[in-house]
């Protein structure tokens, strides 16, 4: 719901309940105002008639200055005074309508008689009914423009806030601009403008100054890893070199390569969640993993490992291609290296899911902790653990759903493609 | 070739310029931006390695005025970063080739050779070892007159193997050189180990005796 929609139900319902208790109410005031008048009148006239029969000693001839409707009965006392409401159908208007009567005794020198004097309501009645017409439309009237007013205000009240809105939507981390939001004369607004400007910006530059700290820590770590290998290098040529101490720089130069490979999957995991990977392409998703398969070919024959493959043809993914290759190849490599001798491997990609099988020795680690970083599921020195770690932070850039279990000695990992 | 080092990392120029002058390279090293500004001003190179962090100024400027005032020469930029937008800009300014640190040494001389063989003339591109002939135009390898047929992985590491002959080579250099950063090492140490092994087969089978030698614990030297 819209806030103009929001604010205009309100004003609405608010209204209509005003209206509600002030008509009825105002209608119910004036009713009994013009019911008292109505008995008023009728006792009024009473007192005409005892005026007139205590002066003159009978009763009027001439009513008709005193009431509309007045006749007498001739009777015996006493008479009690009745105020009643009554119904009569009037032969000229072919309906019922109302009176109210009083009664009551007089003594004149004619002797005793029932006075009752008629007094019609449905003169107030239509008075009423038209008061309540002119009241409802008025209401109405008054109602819509209101309406109109408030909705037309609220809007142009509100188009810089949904102005700024746009603007706001539109902005990303990694743009080089500030936001420009449109100049508007309401404070409030400016004020939102202002703070508005200042966080985004404040979050530019911290975004800007991660990305330079994740390229410089990248640059201060790299430069000692370059002096260490190209040394270590230098020293395997050396000659006269033992068969001992070849193998310790072996070692040596083997866990620098270890390292430089950790240090580039790290930052590679940092650049991702900076998500400095935005710029998405359309995969052939299924034409490069049939590619990855071929080319790890030849060490899933070398490791005499079983191969069964299917796979849809013509999946397409919007991705960024250097991810699609990072996440295939960890995915396809892990399912090499935690294989087994004469083990299997499954690969399956549907529409919608990409599901890799492979056989294994059971992971030394609960489950929920495969995916974080450094987390090995073996005890494998050349292995860092980072692998998941990389594949589940670009699963999650796409927001694809990510699983993994293993039963029967199988591990079995499944990629969910948000396809929406 | 005479080939300048553009580093201010003393310790790592240190094994470059020894590795290099080992290939029989004339080497000189400078370690600031001004110092390689005056140098490439005053002398001419066949090749240049270039830092793109340094004291005084970018490399990348560097690049530029090389390529206006030594348009021969080969540039091969070195750098810490390993980001994209600095190896296309550099490439694009006329670097031939980017390396991101760290490297091997071997994977340097590898490229070094490769420039080298571009800036040779027509005819005469033959690289011969012992009984090897390759003709890296057309990737063909010649044992003893006759063509060995290799897979492409096949023939970059025999590239791999021939640029760097009468050096130790260690596992994660040849594997980084074949599979680059992407696959871990467990993967492609056991990739190499199969390529290792259909290539020694595919020499031998035409008679061509084993210059491969294990090195162990290290990985393998190329030698005659």
């Amino acid at each position: 719901m819209t806030l103009i929609t929001k604010a205009t139900r309100s004003f609405l319902l608010a209204c209509i309940a005003a209206l509600a208790v002030g008509g009825v109410s105002c209608f119910w005031f004036l009713h009994q105002i013009m019911d008292s008048e109505a008995s008023d009148q009728l006792l009024h006239e009473k007192e005409q008639v005892e005026a007139y029969v205590n002066e003159i000693g009978f009763l009027p001839k001439r009513w008709f200055s005193i009431s509309d409707s007045l006749w007498a009965v001739r009777t015996h006392p006493p008479v009690p005074i009745v105020m009643s409401d009554t119904v009569l159908f009037s032969t000229v208007q072919q309906e019922y309508l109302a009176y109210r009567q009083l009664s009551f005794g007089i003594a004149t020198l004619n002797g005793y008689y029932q006075v009752n004097i008629r007094k019609a309501l449905y003169e107030t009645q239509g008075l009423k009914q038209a008061l309540l017409w002119a009241f409802s439309g008025l209401t109405i009237l008054l109602v819509g423009l209101l309406f109109f007013i408030n909705y037309r205000l609220s809007r142009s009240l509100w188009k810089p806030f949904y102005r700024t809105l746009d603007t706001l939507q539109t902005f990303q981390l990694a743009q080089k601009e500030p936001l420009k939001f449109r100049r508007t004369s309401i404070t409030e607004f400016q004020t939102l403008q202002a703070n508005l400007q200042k966080l985004t910006n404040q979050l530019r530059q911290d975004y800007q100054s991660l990305k330079t700290f994740t390229e410089n820590a990248s640059h201060e770590l790299q430069t000692p890893l370059a002096v260490i290998a190209s040394n270590l290098e230098m020293l395997i040529q050396a000659p006269n070199l033992t068969d001992k101490q070849l193998e310790r720089i072996g070692n040596l130069i083997e866990t620098v390569g270890n390292l430089s490979k950790m240090n580039h999957s790290l930052l590679l995991l940092t650049k991702i969640e900076n998500g400095q990977f935005t710029d998405a392409t359309d995969i052939a998703f299924s034409t490069l993993l049939s590619e990855k398969i071929d080319l790890w070919q030849p060490l899933i024959q070398d490791k005499s490992l079983q191969l069964s493959t299917q796979i849809t043809p013509n999946v397409r993914l919007q991705m960024n291609a250097f991810l699609v290759d990072v996440l295939l190849n960890n995915l396809l490599g892990n399912a090499l290296k935690h294989n087994q001798p004469n083990g299997s491997i499954t690969i399956e990609l549907t529409k919608t899911t990409l599901t890799i099988s492979n056989t294994g020795p059971q992971p030394s680690i609960p489950v929920d902790q495969l995916w974080e970083r450094f987390s090995k599921g073996s005890s494998r020195s050349d292995s860092v653990g980072l692998g998941l770690a990389l594949v589940k932070q670009i699963a999650d850039t796409y927001y694809f759903l990510i699983s993994y279990h293993f039963q029967d000695g199988w591990h079995r990992v499944q990629i969910s493609f948000n396809i929406s | 070739m005479k080939i300048l080092i553009i580093e201010d990392e003393t310790s790592l120029a240190q094994p470059l310029r020894e590795y290099l002058t080992g290939e029989g390279h004339v080497c000189e090293w400078v370690a600031t931006f001004q110092a390689a500004e005056e140098k490439i001003g005053v002398y001419e190179y066949d090749c240049v390695l270039v830092d793109i962090m340094l004291p005084g100024g970018s490399g990348l400027d560097l690049v530029d005025s090389l390529k206006k005032m030594q348009p021969h020469a080969g540039i091969i930029i070195i750098s810490a970063k390993n980001a994209l937008d600095d190896k296309i800009l550099g490439l694009e300014l006329g670097a031939d080739d980017y390396l991101t640190k760290p490297f091997h040494l071997s994977e340097l001389n590898a490229r070094i050779k490769s420039i080298q063989r571009r800036r040779q003339f027509a005819g005469n591109r033959e690289i011969k070892f012992g009984d090897i002939r390759i003709v890296p135009d057309s990737k063909e390898v010649w044992v003893n007159d006759s063509e060995i047929v290799l897979t492409r992985k096949e023939y970059d590491l025999l590239m791999y193997l021939v640029a760097n002959a009468n050096r130790v080579l260690s596992k994660g250099s040849i594997s980084e050189h074949l599979y680059g950063d992407e696959i871990d090492q467990a993967n492609s140490f056991d990739f190499l180990y199969s390529h290792m092994k259909n290539l020694r087969k595919k020499l031998s089978e035409q008679g061509c005796p084993d210059y491969i030698q294990t090195v162990y614990g290290v990985g393998y030297k190329f030698a005659a």
